[in-house]
């Protein structure tokens, strides 16, 4: 498997506040890495920084043979070919979903109206939301709306899908729906970065597990031996944390 | 755990007989027709009541108010000044004719305000360096002619411009008068369009601009339609407020619907085309007012159902 995302030594800072410290990190493709750590570690804004909606201040992140990190010119083709989706959802409220699912394809890609919708309705179809294909998004329920959000990024074929903590704002009940579909993806091959609360989910899902601490990599490994065998005492110490948390 | 209470309170006879008179029988299939069938809007329940209540209130303070004013000394004289009907009458078609001129300026000013307003506001929010020059130029525009009365602006194009003796510049008041209306509505305008398009939340951005859509695009199909759709009801107050600055325009000659009432009122020492002409205002504004009640309704209930985009 090669590499599809490198990190060398990225720094990024906001202001006097150093959030990522000399990030150094591969993601093979097809792989599905996860990233943990406590509130404010720098989750997002590494996912953040991976799709150029920030810049970073030292370093490089490759995509394949880009390097993200200097691009900024060709920012917009760059985001194109990864996707993200946001806690939130973020769908655009005042378009049906059709429209928000085929919005980036034709405007981005240039690609026909009736091609477009096609293969909008086919993913919808995949993931049980056809019939939705005309509604708005407010009158979704969460779950809806989340699985909706990942099928607007798959529907711009993306080399990489980042998840940045998309079952947070998620009723219980609703979480399952969106962790299934991640799963699905990961049969599929997607390469994914998620980040994530959930130790569960993280242990179930990832091949890699990324454990950041004031924004470094203080520990990753395979979720057995990461899980089962924590090297560091600040490791063990979160995860004894979250786990009674739970 | 849920289910066991849940079957614990429907199904034990006991505990049902004791919690409600209603039988634990499920409603027959024409019984839930008949629950679900859209009754009209008199049969809900409550609605007689409510309406008998405010048409009596309605009498009552209408038919107090009318007692006390009617009992006034003066009501006869005040009366014969402002709502003689033979006057209205009279008054009527001149007064119907100059309120077409109104219309017309409203007409072409608003498609004009609403244009300029926007392209102000694009230029006020922009942040290019290289536009400084222009968008200094548009703060001092919107700071200038939101402060300045219409009046005044009416009166100092109106009078001014012609006084100029510029060959090409056209002279005539309505032209000058719907100009100053339309400089001045737009930098209200500007100022609604501004502040729609900077309430759209700025994941909204992020969102747009992780699907590859440049920043242009994402302005164009995300930003500025949400940024358009909130301000609605304030921009058709806009609409109501241009509107009657149009009855300004009489201070400089047209002969509109205010300054032909002012000319009968003169010839024939009587208001009551003054009343005429506001009639005629409040008549077009009232359609613009329910539709503007009807879209707060709308999105008010739009945000209850909680999107939370
Ligand atoms: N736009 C911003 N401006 C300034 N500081 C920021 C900004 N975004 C994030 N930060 C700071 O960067 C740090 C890392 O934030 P980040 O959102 O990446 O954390 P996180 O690991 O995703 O946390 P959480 O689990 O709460 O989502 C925090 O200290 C935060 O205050
Ligand atoms: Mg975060």
């Amino acid at each position: 498997m090669s590499d599809l995302l490198r990190y060398e030594s990225v720094y990024k800072a906001y202001g006097q506040n150093l959030v990522l410290q000399n990030i150094n990190l591969t993601v093979p493709e097809h792989s599905v890495t996860c990233l943990i750590g406590a509130s404010g570690c720098g989750k997002s804004t590494l996912l953040r920084c991976t799709n150029l909606l920030e810049d970073v201040q030292h370093g490089s992140i490759w995509l394949k043979d880009v390097d993200l990190a200097a691009s900024q010119r060709d920012a917009d083709k760059i985001r194109a070919r990864i996707g993200m989706v946001f806690q939130s959802y973020n769908l655009f409220p005042h378009m049906n979903v059709l429209r928000n699912i085929t919005l980036a394809p034709t405007s981005v890609r240039g690609a026909n109206k009736s091609e477009a919708e096609d293969r909008a309705r086919e993913l919808l179809q995949r993931f049980g939301l056809l019939d939705k294909a005309l509604e708005y998004p407010d009158r979704l329920s969460g779950g809806q709306q989340q699985r909706i959000a990942i099928i607007r990024a798959l529907a711009m074929r993306p080399d990489v899908l980042l998840l940045d903590e998309v079952t947070s704002a998620l009723d219980p009940e609703m979480v399952g729906e969106v962790m299934d579909i991640i799963i699905e993806l990961k049969g599929l091959g997607m390469t994914m970065m998620l980040a994530t609360h959930q130790m569960g989910f993280a242990r179930q899902i990832a091949d890699n597990v990324v454990f950041l601490h004031n924004g470094a990599v203080l520990e990753q490994g395979h979720p057995d031996t990461f899980f089962g065998n924590p090297q560091h005492e600040r490791t063990r110490h979160f995860l004894e944390r979250v786990t009674m948390a739970l | 755990m849920r289910f066991g209470f849940h079957f614990v309170i429907t199904h034990t006879p006991g505990a049902a007989g004791y919690m409600s008179t209603h039988s634990s029988t499920p409603l027959t299939a024409t019984q839930v027709a008949e629950l679900l069938r859209p009754k009209p809007f008199w049969a809900q329940r409550g609605v007689i009541r409510s309406l008998i209540i405010a048409l009596l209130s309605t009498v009552v303070l209408i038919g107090g108010m009318a007692t006390l004013i009617g009992n006034t000394q003066g009501w006869a004289s005040v009366q014969q000044a402002f709502f003689s009907a033979p006057d209205m009458r009279e008054a009527w078609p001149k007064v119907v004719d100059g309120f077409k001129l109104n219309i017309k300026m409203f007409m072409i000013a608003e498609p004009l305000v609403l244009i300029f307003g926007l392209m102000l506001a694009l230029v006020r929010i922009g942040t290019n360096p290289v536009m400084f020059p222009i968008r200094a130029l548009a703060i001092a525009y919107i700071d200038l002619f939101r402060g300045a009365p219409a009046l005044l602006v009416i009166m100092m194009l109106g009078f001014g411009m012609p006084g100029l003796r510029i060959e090409w510049l056209p002279n005539s008041p309505v032209f000058w008068g719907t100009a100053a209306c339309v400089i001045t509505s737009t930098a209200y305008t500007a100022e609604t369009f501004r502040a729609g398009i900077e309430s759209v939340h700025p994941s909204q951005r992020s969102a747009a601009r992780s699907l590859g859509l440049s920043n242009f695009q994402t302005f164009r199909y995300v930003v500025l339609p949400q940024g358009i759709k909130a301000v609605i009801p304030p921009l058709i107050s806009g609409f109501v407020s241009l509107q009657k600055e149009t009855a300004l325009v009489s201070t400089i000659g047209p002969m509109e619907a205010t300054r032909n009432a002012q000319i009968y009122s003169a010839l024939n020492f009587n208001y009551s085309s003054y009343v005429v002409a506001a009639l005629l205002f409040i008549a077009l504004t009232i359609p613009l007012a329910r539709f503007t009640d009807f879209l707060l309704r709308r999105s008010a209930k739009r945000m209850q159902m909680g999107g939370l985009t």
